[in-house]
């Protein structure tokens, strides 16, 4: 796409983008941290890692989707043991795309064939329950509930009982028409320990939070110029997207979706949330979705972080699409 | 012995071999018949709108009927496992895929992998995809839609099927399956193992040793020459997501063919996996100066595998410094950061 092309498009899209929650509008600096990230785990082999997360035994849990695995190491970054393989019989996985723990340390993991598998810590199927819209990201609450992003259903937000079961849905859908509505609606989800949940739709870069009865508290679109770009870019009509940072296409909704945000991360004891951007940053938030800052990557370096999470020892450690796991320090004090 | 006894018996041997000639025409057909009979049952009783899953079960004989009446002239046994791509040569979203089969078979096909590609496109469309990607997969054309409607492909015939030898679907998809997916599921069910190994780069190209030679060919195309740089930095760049890769990295290559390379020249040399137009195109676009880009004509080192295409380039790309000599004296990962 040409220059003049590429300036309309963007005329267009600043021009038609349906509006953001009023805090985005009172944008203030916020302070920039420039991070290091450092590869760790090198040993193991990874494959798109997709999200980690820190189990009860303080081991990583890393769904390696490449490898159609999850994949735990110990805090000392070895590999302790992998959890399923690829395929499509009953506790294999086929193109996993989120994972949940819960407290017990129980797995969930939702993959491509609209299956939601548990799994022990150790590894042993627990069973499966299929569901039939699309879902990139779930979350499991302190009953044994599923939360499942599937826009596609009308809502933001699926409850599923333990047994599979529809329970309940909540959060309405925001903008986008036609079969962009769904794809715009996809979120990542957080539960706290009180089982309130935050959601932060991956292709609007807004971030909610619901109480346990699935009421809206409060709303807030994460702030600064480079994320209002890149939602710029998502509600563009660019044919190239990819151009700009990730895009999934997904073979259900075949519709090419520019991602603002990758995931959310919740750390419920610092009471603070995470959100990898399509730009390389991470964005900071307290948990009242007030801004505490960007963690930037140095200039010249290129990397997107597809999941960041807090370990016990309050380490940021983060999963690359392709560097696997890495541990993320402050280049120089804030 | 007399005219009249020869005569007779040549007449009782024609009248005989008549016999025989009618009998075996009959069974011939009462088999045929027998066949496409079972074999139409079998269509019959696959006649439903889900596709096949794992775990769902094939009729054997009516498989290698319908395998036989689209052309497939195989007739080996022990049964092998089958991998069938369905396809339309306009499916060109999933030739990375269909041509891995290729790469599939070389390596199974002695162990007991067969790979076909199933096409109702008439022969010689298929035939000019053939030639064009030089694919050595057998097609069966599918002219009256028989294997389509037994394995329950969609009518698009976009599908992949891998049947284990006693017909069971070990993997079944709409479309075709990334390279690097297919071959798990292969190594699952046919090796019973799934390497996860990975080559490093780094592994490769030791300091002190000499970079070996490397064909490549201009990315605005050309002849093949033979890259055997001196007093130069050479910039390795894997394929393990070519369009991600070509993307994300642009400033990176603009700034690698702009920079000094303290006094060295500096050679970009992609993988010869990256699609060779939209490399010269977004390259071109995103302002990079090509003068010094390059497309291996062979697997780049620890950073290209073709059966096990994610496995490797752990760092994605490596900036190989050789002194006037040829001698490595320094690798180092583009990607990492520090």
């Amino acid at each position: 796409m040409k220059l003049p092309q590429v300036l309309i498009s963007f005329m267009l899209a600043h021009t038609f983008m349906p509006a953001t929650p009023a805090a985005a509008q009172k944008t203030q600096p916020i302070p920039e941290t420039t991070l290091r990230a450092t590869q760790v785990a090198r040993d193991i082999p990874l494959d798109q890692s997709k999200r980690v997360l820190v189990g009860p035994d303080a081991n990583y849990y890393v769904l390696d989707a490449g490898n159609n695995r999850i994949v735990v190491m110990s805090p000392d970054w070895k590999f302790v043991r992998q959890i399923s393989a690829a395929g499509q019989e009953p506790g294999a996985l086929f193109d996993p795309q989120d994972f949940a723990l819960d407290r017990q340390g129980n797995i969930f993991v939702i993959d491509g064939k609209k299956r939601l598998q548990g799994f022990t810590p150790t590894g042993k199927h627990l069973g499966t329950i299929t569901y039939r819209a699309e879902c990139l990201a779930l979350a499991v609450n302190g009953r044994g509930e599923y939360l499942l992003s599937q826009p596609e259903l009308g809502a933001l937000v699926t409850v599923y009982s333990p047994s599979g079961e529809v329970r309940r849905s909540f959060g309405q859908l925001k903008n986008g028409e036609g079969r962009y509505r769904s794809v715009a609606n996809r979120a990542h989800l957080a539960v706290t320990r009180a089982d309130e949940v935050y959601v932060s739709l991956d292709h609007q870069g807004i971030l909610q939070k619901y109480d346990a009865a699935g009421r809206l508290l409060w709303e807030t679109a994460i702030p600064g110029d480079q994320v209002e770009r890149l939602r710029g870019i998502f509600w563009s009509d660019d044919e190239n997207k990819s151009k700009y940072g990730v895009v999934i296409t997904t073979v259900h909704s075949r519709v090419p979706a520019f991602y603002v945000a990758f995931n959310l991360f919740l750390d419920d004891t610092r009471r603070q949330l995470y959100v990898p951007l399509n730009n390389g940053s991470i964005y900071v938030a307290d948990a009242d979705g007030k801004p505490i800052k960007f963690l930037k990557q140095p200039r010249g370096a290129v990397d997107f972080y597809s999941s960041v999470v807090t370990d016990k020892q309050n380490r940021l450690v983060a999963t690359s699409r392709f560097r696997g796991v890495l541990l993320i320090t402050p280049a120089r004090p804030a | 012995m007399a005219p009249r006894n020869r005569e007779t018996l040549i007449r009782r041997s024609l009248l005989l071999s008549l016999y025989v000639l009618t009998f075996a025409a009959f069974s011939l057909i009462g088999h045929n018949w027998y066949l496409n009979r079972s074999l139409a049952r079998a269509i019959v009783e696959a006649n439903s709108e889900n596709p096949l899953e794992y775990g769902d079960r094939i009729d054997l004989n009516a498989l290698k009927r319908a395998l036989q009446q689209t052309g497939s002239r195989d007739n080996s046994n022990p049964p092998t496992f089958l991998l069938l791509y369905f396809m339309r040569p306009s499916h060109f979203q999933h030739l990375k895929s269909i041509k891995y089969g290729d790469v599939l078979l070389r390596r199974y096909g002695s162990s007991g992998l067969q790979a076909f590609l199933v096409t109702d496109a008439q022969p010689p469309e298929t035939q000019d995809l053939v030639r064009r990607e030089a694919l050595s997969m057998p097609v069966l054309f599918d002219r009256d839609s028989v294997l389509r409607l037994l394995l329950r492909a969609p009518d698009h015939y976009e599908h992949t099927l891998l049947i284990a030898p006693d017909g069971k679907i070990v993997f079944s998809l709409e479309g075709a399956p990334s390279e690097d997916l297919l071959r798990q599921i292969v190594e699952k069910h046919m090796v019973g193992v799934i390497d996860y190994s990975r080559d490093h780069a780094k592994q490769h190209y030791r300091v002190g040793e000499t970079l070996p030679d490397i064909r490549v060919a201009s990315i605005a195309g050309g002849i093949v020459q033979t890259l055997a740089p001196r007093n130069a930095e050479v910039v390795l760049i894997s394929a393990r997501c070519t369009a991600c890769q070509l993307h994300a990295y642009m400033q990176r290559y603009r700034e690698l063919t702009t920079a000094s390379a303290n006094g060295k020249s500096r050679l970009l040399v992609f993988s010869g996996r990256f699609p060779q137009q939209e490399l010269l195109t977004d390259l071109t676009e995103g302002g990079v100066t090509t003068d010094n880009v390059y497309l291996a004509r062979e697997p780049l080192g620890g950073l290209d595998n073709e059966y096990r295409t994610k496995s490797g380039d752990a760092e994605l790309a490596v900036i190989v410094s050789v002194d006037g000599q040829g001698r490595i004296e320094s690798v180092r990962s583009l990607d990492e950061v520090e």
